[in-house]
């Protein structure tokens, strides 16, 4: 078949024939405004795609045309110029900056593009975005600067990515996120390996036509990121140089920081607690004084006379009261955290060799203690044409990072964020006498507090006895040691025929090793005199592949690409654990310094994929467009291996019309673009193992010290295969006044054969099986509109508005699950409604006792529901629709960038409207419980004396009915605004430059994360697709502010 | 020139048509394949791996993350000890919590699914072996695995009923707790019933059939294990008939079938002693090789699931829960009720038992080490690392340190003890009297040399007493939540008594038929079995 394709190609391609012109030489020299020779400019002539030239390294080129032909001079970053030659055999060319157009050529699958050919939906990333990134992912600097694209992030651990999703939700139980792609191949690295210093672009493929080539793996939108290369320009050094502080950038939920009050509240907890348990007010208000302390560990942070409660009968703080000590766990363990980054880099070349050589150095300490990531980068990126037809080439990337990381996965006494807001403010970081002095040890350390007496007067911590995080963190280790070697080498052969072939290898490996140490001093590896681990996980990725590529212009306008290629990616990933106890020296975490082996395992998994794909391209005089593609996947992730995956598209350049004249002296360009196609998804959510053969049925081993034995870990499908998408289309390109530009996109994405993870009956002895099941849609429509509202010589103001809404609807479930649908958390997959349409328990109110009610379904004696009526038993309640959904009406982004002289300003923001979350990190304050941290909105908690409260009653004792179980009084709205960066610039004045000897310098400040206005204080809902934050860990985001420099010699 | 340029260009094509997809490679799970023909070369290496698998899930089953109150069998005693009259919890800590409220029991809770799943995955794991086995086969080697996975099906069954529904009979004429309201709940609706014989989900059954069922595979596993010689194997740690006669006799006792129950419990008694002597009954209950333990689980190194575990949870002496502030205690008046010189008033912690000065408003526990009990009635039964290792570590102990090895105590599911006190209970209901209080003498004079029953003649006095002496010696093993189902006995927590130690807000007076003990079937399963709808909530 595919040779088929091939031969045929070939006939008609050397069927044809090109006339060729008399031709004579022009030489001529590229600049900038500045007289700067430009180079690496392309050079061709117009209407031809063949003949062209590049310019050397002092903006020299030589180029043979046909007389009195037009040039046409394009370089990335400038705009186009055409020239006319006249006859001319010697030209001075000077071509202007384009800052807004940054994209004149664009990253496509397997080579570049025009921006102006692509008939796909393509979006280059604002450089300035990518250059004033502060955080050590570029993927979080894409929220709000690209239309389509939501931006997800579940911590804010520095060096952990942000999750990138395209176009709403593909899968149901399957990967969502996109492809990314480094220097053309599939990257299974972190964005967080790139110094952002060394991408050149970003670009963000959302359509069929530009991801059916990447066939398997990009039915989730493809991003791709391209690596600076050498420019042959003269050697060229720059130096970069940041440093600044690093903060939390948002605050916590509003907690009852403050001890007194603290007290005063859960004085108010326990007395309402005491009422509703059938005492009266005052009893209960003399029980809640008395008792006050004792439910707390009597950890009484205040000294108090003889005699006297610390809360009055009355709910008043004892003035009498003097302050004990002040010493609490949220205090402790955020500080200011400094940060410095640097890059130094060169690159230049000569006609034959060009390069591009980098190393990078980020120290980001976080501002929790115990975070911190360092991360070295190193990139060498040369190649060489070595024959007229052969050239070759090889990217290689090195990094290093070493990291601290804290247990965002871990219960409150050893996640920081949970400690800061799950522990009660009156629990003492140290120990303290009566008299509130700092206890001390022999050596004169101060004590910590374990909760277990240290401090006088408590004999025991409510929470987490022989438990203190500050110590914890001081004494054990949590390190992380990253090296990623990412390489990407080709060999390309010019053949006859304006045929051309290459072959890239692409070779990444990642190894982490990960050191653990639990302390024997406290907490829990205390009573195992010290519990260390380490592993060692590796990732190995290669890629492989040819491509047979041709080119040609037939006639002048008939513009002919094709492409035919054969592909084949191996993933292999190794793991190796060792864990021991007993460690002779407490201070060394060396497992040869341990004793008992607790536990040590390895295991190991591979992933294959290979492709055959084609693809062709044609346009006509760069007014009609068309394009088509088609790639074939075979993967080892199921028995029934291979899926066909084919696009379609096509393009109308309207303003190239003749009809359209009139129109020129407005409308700059105005183009059309429509496409469909096919692709696949297999990406079984990675970190299960056994999602790499999903197909068989897997067992656990088991080892009790003497006998082997093994358990279900996983039923396998053999008939689990590709789901498949299909994706329409239809854009508009558009600018006009040379000012205002932009693009519209339509498009309707439907994935059939969801690859999902169906629930089943616990009772099967399967928990869920992974089918494909059904058909899911999104439609949508997003846009990008740029504005350059002034623009002169010295001064130029651009504003960018992008935006995306879309709607998602699940088509078609299984016969059995269509009447019922299939409920997944609090959510429910209905035919005709979208997979985060909430369907849950709804809250109805109070009842005259404060306690809450839900609705429930009222029921005749036949069982059929005649109305519905309200219970305060929430095992009763019925789960509804509540005609909400999770997913946003609407997000975007406003960036603006404004320059005067040498000044200028970024601004970046992000946004989003509509979508309900589901907000558990707020219920954790909200907690009935006692003694532990408490949100200040329980002081609105019913009270008994007024009769009156926003919410429910504060009951310890009521659990199976409690105000915090699910229902929908818990959904927030989930709209946000955020501030992401401001850059302020200011480059000096050439002149002096030039005075110097310097080629630039840049000074400038820049911030991240400078506000999140959302619905509630501490509620962030970027960080996952539902909104909802139950999995989420509490990393708040960091807040960066820093100074830095940018000197090119 | 031109020839070697084409020949280059076809070269340089080859590789565009050369396909090398190979399959994926898993080395992290045993895989089907890699099973099945395992199986072919050394059956019984896979059969008495699936059986130790089936072993290992009893040990440290857990559905969810994050929460150390779920390890198999034993939280289930654990658990189910939070719900009765004689086990305290003495602090209003956020884990186990709501268990000890008797609030724990609706459709959307952990605690329901947990049971639910741990038990559903043993019946599965049952059945998957049952499937490969011929039931006609007479081959010995195989038969065993038969056997016991008929009986891990059974006794998952059981531990199903005891909490989906009431039991069979919710009490018993002629005992002081009488017939509960509703009393005969056999044809009430259970749980579903999954074998190797049914096909997708399954409805309801009624507590009959789950009892019949029941009784057919522990009965078959039980005639199997006589046939091949393995009514009693050397290693506690196996399924062998002894355990299966356990596990009928309580079935009977709960369907009111004296004669069956008496048979199986006779097994026991027959088989195994009780424990005598300080040595043993003091020991801690951490070690399988106790002369009473039919069955049990030995922990290693390898196989602790360490805060997560039983010892973690019940052992004073730990750096467990239990250890360091989640202190485990009988209930004061219970504890009152034990003889001065019976030997398992040791286990608690109070005035009594070590009769130290109580002025400080500080108990002294002087029972092994010098440690102060953190609290009243403080309980000292458990103890991973054993009696011995307590003593060694007194000093080390008394400074607030776990003893070393806390987390290494075996678990022990079933004591002889309890066939010998089942025993005595059968004889009197069916009405041999004097045989009830010889075999309850006999058994107690093992623990308090000088008792005689002395209370009354009434059948009624003598199972109370019976049930009372059977709530000491299995104080924290989930025994007096199975015979409290069994015989309709209200959990009240609200007396007077000036020793009444439960919490303020766990002072609740429920009966059996109450709601609180009966969990709803979880809300995952309602949702997504096919043969139920949300009115076959219980």
């Amino acid at each position: 078949m595919v040779k088929k394709i091939a031969l045929t190609l070939c006939t008609a391609l050397v069927a044809s024939s090109m006339a060729m012109a008399q031709n004579r030489t022009v030489k001529g020299k590229i600049t900038d405004a500045n007289g700067n020779p430009i180079i690496g400019a392309t050079v061709k002539v117009e209407g031809s795609k063949t003949v062209g030239a590049v310019t050397a390294g002092d903006g020299q080129f030589s180029i043979s045309v046909p007389a009195n032909s037009k040039l046409n001079v394009t370089y990335i970053g400038y705009k186009p110029q055409t020239v006319q030659v006249n006859n001319r055999t010697n030209l001075v060319i000077v071509i202007e900056e384009d800052n807004e157009q940054l994209g004149e050529v664009t990253v496509v699958a397997y080579g570049t593009k025009r921006k102006q050919d692509v008939v796909g939906s393509v979006t280059n990333v604002n450089k300035n975005i990518i250059a004033n990134a502060q955080s050590s992912s570029v993927s979080s600097a894409l929220e709000g600067a690209v239309a389509g694209v939501q931006v997800l992030s579940g911590s804010g651990q520095p060096g952990s990515d942000a999750a990138i999703y395209v176009r709403g939700i593909g899968s149901m139980s399957a990967s969502n996120a996109a492809l990314i792609v480094v220097d053309g191949v599939p990257f299974n690295g972190k964005l967080s390996d790139i110094n952002p210093q060394d991408i050149q672009s970003i670009s963000v493929s959302k359509d069929a036509v530009s991801n059916s080539l990447y066939g398997s793996r990009a039915a989730g939108g493809v991003v791709m990121v391209t690596t600076k290369s050498g420019s042959k320009e003269k050697v060229a050094i720059n130096f970069r140089g940041t440093w600044g502080v690093s903060n939390r950038a948002y605050k916590d939920y509003d907690m009852a920081t403050d001890q007194s009050e603290f007290y005063r509240l859960t004085w108010y907890g326990i007395r309402n607690t005491e009422w509703a348990a059938g005492k009266s007010l005052a009893e209960a208000a003399e029980t809640a004084s008395s008792s006050l302390l004792g439910e707390l560990g009597n950890y009484n942070a205040y000294i108090v006379p003889e005699g006297e409660y610390l809360v009055n009968t009355d709910g008043t703080f004892n003035k009498n009261a003097k302050l004990r000590y002040n010493d609490s766990f949220a205090d402790a363990l955020f500080k200011s955290a400094f940060r410095q980054e640097y890059t130094i880099s060169a690159s230049g070349g000569n006609d034959r060799t060009n390069f591009y050589l980098s190393a990078g150095y980020l120290d980001n300490q976080s501002y929790v203690i115990g975070s911190s990531y360092e991360r070295y980068t190193m990139r060498a990126n040369v190649s060489s044409q070595l024959k007229s037809w052969l050239k070759v080439g090889t990217n290689i990337a090195y990094s290093h990072t070493k990291s601290n990381g804290v247990q965002e996965r871990s219960g409150t006494a050893s996640n920081p964020f949970e400690t800061a807001r799950g522990w009660a403010p009156i629990y003492p970081v140290h120990a303290y006498d009566a008299q509130g002095n700092m206890k001390r040890d022999e050596n004169g350390k101060p004590i910590y507090d374990a909760g277990t007496g240290q401090t006088d007067g408590t004999k025991s911590r409510p929470t987490a006895q022989n438990q203190n995080i500050i110590c914890s963190m001081n004494e054990d280790i949590n390190e992380n040691i990253y090296n990623n070697i990412s390489t990407r080498s080709f060999i390309e052969v010019k053949l006859p025929l304006n045929f051309k072939f290459v072959t890239n290898y692409a070779y990444d490996f990642t190894n982490v090793t990960s050191n653990s140490f639990m302390t024997p001093t406290i907490g829990d590896g205390a009573s195992f005199n010290g519990r260390g681990s380490r592993s060692s996980g590796t990732d190995m990725t290669s890629n492989f592949n040819q491509i047979l590529s041709y080119e040609n212009v037939f006639d002048e306008d008939h513009n002919f690409s094709a492409k035919l290629g054969h592909e084949y990616y191996t993933y292999k990933t190794t793991y190796l654990y060792g864990q021991k106890t007993n460690f002779f020296d407490p201070y060394n975490s060396e497992l040869y310094n341990g004793g008992q082996i607790q536990e040590l395992t390895s295991n190991s998994v591979t992933h294959n994929i290979e492709g055959y794909f084609a693809m062709a391209d044609y346009n006509y005089a760069h007014k009609y467009y068309l394009s088509a593609a088609f790639r074939r996947d075979g993967t080892s992730r199921f028995l029934d291996r291979w899926g066909n995956f084919w696009s379609v598209g096509a393009g109308w350049r309207i303003s190239s019309e003749k009809f359209m004249e009139s129109t020129k002296s407005w409308l700059n360009d105005l183009k059309l673009r429509a496409s469909y196609g096919t692709q696949g998804n297999e990406a079984i959510l990675p970190g299960y193992s056994y999602g790499y053969t999903p197909y068989v049925d897997m067992y656990d081993v088991t080892w009790d010290g003497s006998k082997l034995g093994y358990t279900v870990a996983f039923y396998g499908n053999k008939n689990l295969s590709w789901e498949s998408q299909k994706t329409f289309d239809l854009g508009l390109d558009f600018r006009f006044l040379d000012r205002i530009y932009g693009n519209i996109d339509f498009f309707t994405r439907r994935t059939d054969d969801m690859l999902f993870k169906r629930p089943l009956a616990t009772s099967s002895g399967r928990p869920y099986n992974w089918e494909n099941i059904g058909a899911m849609r999104n439609n949508g429509i997003e846009f990008e509109l740029n504005a350059d509202i002034i623009k002169n010589k010295d001064m130029k103001w651009t504003v960018t508005l992008l935006g995306s809404h879309y709607s998602n609807k699940v088509l078609t479930l299984p016969e059995e699950n269509r009447e019922d649908g299939i409920v997944s958390g609090a959510f429910k997959l209905m035919e005709g409604k979208s997979r985060y349409e909430y369907f849950t328990y709804k809250y109805a109110g109070m009842d005259e006792k404060g306690n809450p009610t839900w609705y429930t379904d009222e029921k005749d004696e036949q069982g059929n529901v005649i109305g519905q009526t309200t219970t305060g038993k929430y095992s009763e309640a019925t789960k509804y629709w509540l005609g909400k959904q999770a997913l946003p009406d609407f997000n975007g982004g406003l960036n603006t960038s404004f320059s005067y002289k040498g000044f200028d300003v970024n601004i970046a923001t992000a946004f989003q409207l509509g979508g309900w979350a589901y907000d558990s990190q707020y219920l954790s304050g909200m907690s009935a419980s006692l003694y532990v941290g408490h949100n200040r909105d329980m002081w609105d908690t019913w009270n008994p004396e007024t009769g009156k409260g926003k919410y429910p009653i504060w009951n310890a004792n009521n659990s199976s009915n409690s105000y915090t179980q699910t229902s929908d009084a818990h959904l927030i709205s989930a709209s946000y605004f955020s501030i992401r960066n401001i850059t302020l610039g200011y480059t000096l004045p050439s002149s002096l430059m030039k005075r110097w000897g310097i080629g630039s310098i840049r000074v400038f400040a820049t911030g991240d994360n400078l506000a999140l206005f959302s619905k509630r204080q501490g509620f962030d809902p970027r960080v996952s697709m539902s909104g909802g934050n139950s999995s989420y860990g509490g990393y708040s985001p960091m807040r960066t502010i820093t100074g830095g420099i940018n000197i090119t010699f | 020139m031109k020839k070697g340029k084409i020949f280059l260009l076809a070269l340089a094509s080859l590789p565009l048509f050369t396909s090398c997809i190979d399959d994926a490679e898993q080395n992290t799970y045993l895989t089907e394949d890699r099973r099945t023909e395992l199986a072919k070369e050394n059956p019984d290496k896979v059969f008495s791996s699936a059986v130790a698998g089936i072993y290992s899930d009893m040990q440290s089953y857990v559905k969810t993350d994050n929460s150390h109150n779920y390890f198999g069998q034993k939280s289930f005693d654990y658990l189910t000890s939070l719900m009765g009259n004689d086990m305290v919890m003495t602090g209003r800590f956020g884990m186990s919590l709501y268990h000890y409220l008797c609030d724990y029991w609706a459709q959307n809770f952990v605690a329901t699914a947990n049971r639910w799943a741990e038990y559903y995955r043993c019946i599965d794991n049952a059945n998957q072996i049952l499937k490969t086995i011929d039931p006609e086969t007479t081959d010995e080697a195989v038969l065993k695995y038969r056997a016991i996975a008929l009986g891990m099906r059974g006794y998952a069954y059981l531990q199903l009923s005891y909490l989906y529904q009431q039991s069979y009979y919710v009490g018993c004429d002629d005992t002081k707790w009488g017939k509960g309201q509703h009393y005969d709940f056999s044809e009430s609706k259970c749980v579903p019933i999954v074998t190797e014989k049914t096909e997708g989900d399954q409805p309801l059954s009624t507590v009959k059939q789950v009892m019949d069922q029941i009784k057919g595979d522990l009965g078959t596993a039980y005639d199997i294990f006589n046939k091949i010689g393995m009514q009693k194997t050397t290693d506690p740690t196996d399924f062998d008939g002894c355990v299966a006669a356990t596990y009928l006799a309580r079935a009977y006792m709960i369907t009111h079938d004296w004669d069956q129950a008496l048979k199986y419990a006779q097994v026991i008694v027959d088989n195994f002693p009780v424990l005598k002597g300080e040595d043993q009954i003091l020991q801690g209950f951490s070690d399988i090789n106790l002369p009473d333990v039919v069955y049990g689980c030995d922990i290693t190194a390898d196989n602790t699931t360490l805060y997560m575990s039983w010892f973690s949870q019940m052992d004073s002496y730990s750096d467990g829960y239990a250890g360091i502030g989640v202190w485990r205690a009988a209930y004061g008046p219970f504890v009152d009720k034990i003889a001065d010189d019976d030997l398992r008033l040791k286990w608690f912690c109070c005035d009594r038992s070590t009769g130290i000065d109580y002025k400080g408003g500080r108990l002294t526990l002087k029972r092994d080490v010098m440690a102060p009990a953190a609290c009243e009635y403080q309980a000292v039964k458990f103890i991973g690392a054993g009696r011995d290792a307590v003593i060694a570590n007194a000093k080390s102990i008394a400074q607030g340190n776990g003893a070393p090895g806390w987390e290494l105590g075996d678990y022990i599911y079933l004591r002889s003890e309890e066939a010998y006190l089942m025993k005595a209970e059968i004889l009197a209901h069916k009405g041999d009297l004097a045989g009830a209080k010889t075999a309850l003498e006999e058994f107690m004079k093992t623990r308090q040399p000088s008792y005689t029953y002395a209370k009354g003649n009434t059948k009624a006095d003598l199972i109370e007493e019976i049930n009372f002496q059977k709530r000491v010696e299995f104080w924290g093993e989930g025994m007096e939540f199975l015979d409290n189902r069994r015989l309709n006995i209200t959990v009240d927590r609200t007396s007077t008594d000036p020793h009444n130690n439960h919490l303020p807000a766990a002072r609740l007076k429920l009966d059996q038929e109450s709601r609180n003990f009966r969990y709803q079937i979880p809300i995952s399963e309602i949702e997504n079995n096919k043969a139920l709808t949300p009115d076959d909530q219980n």
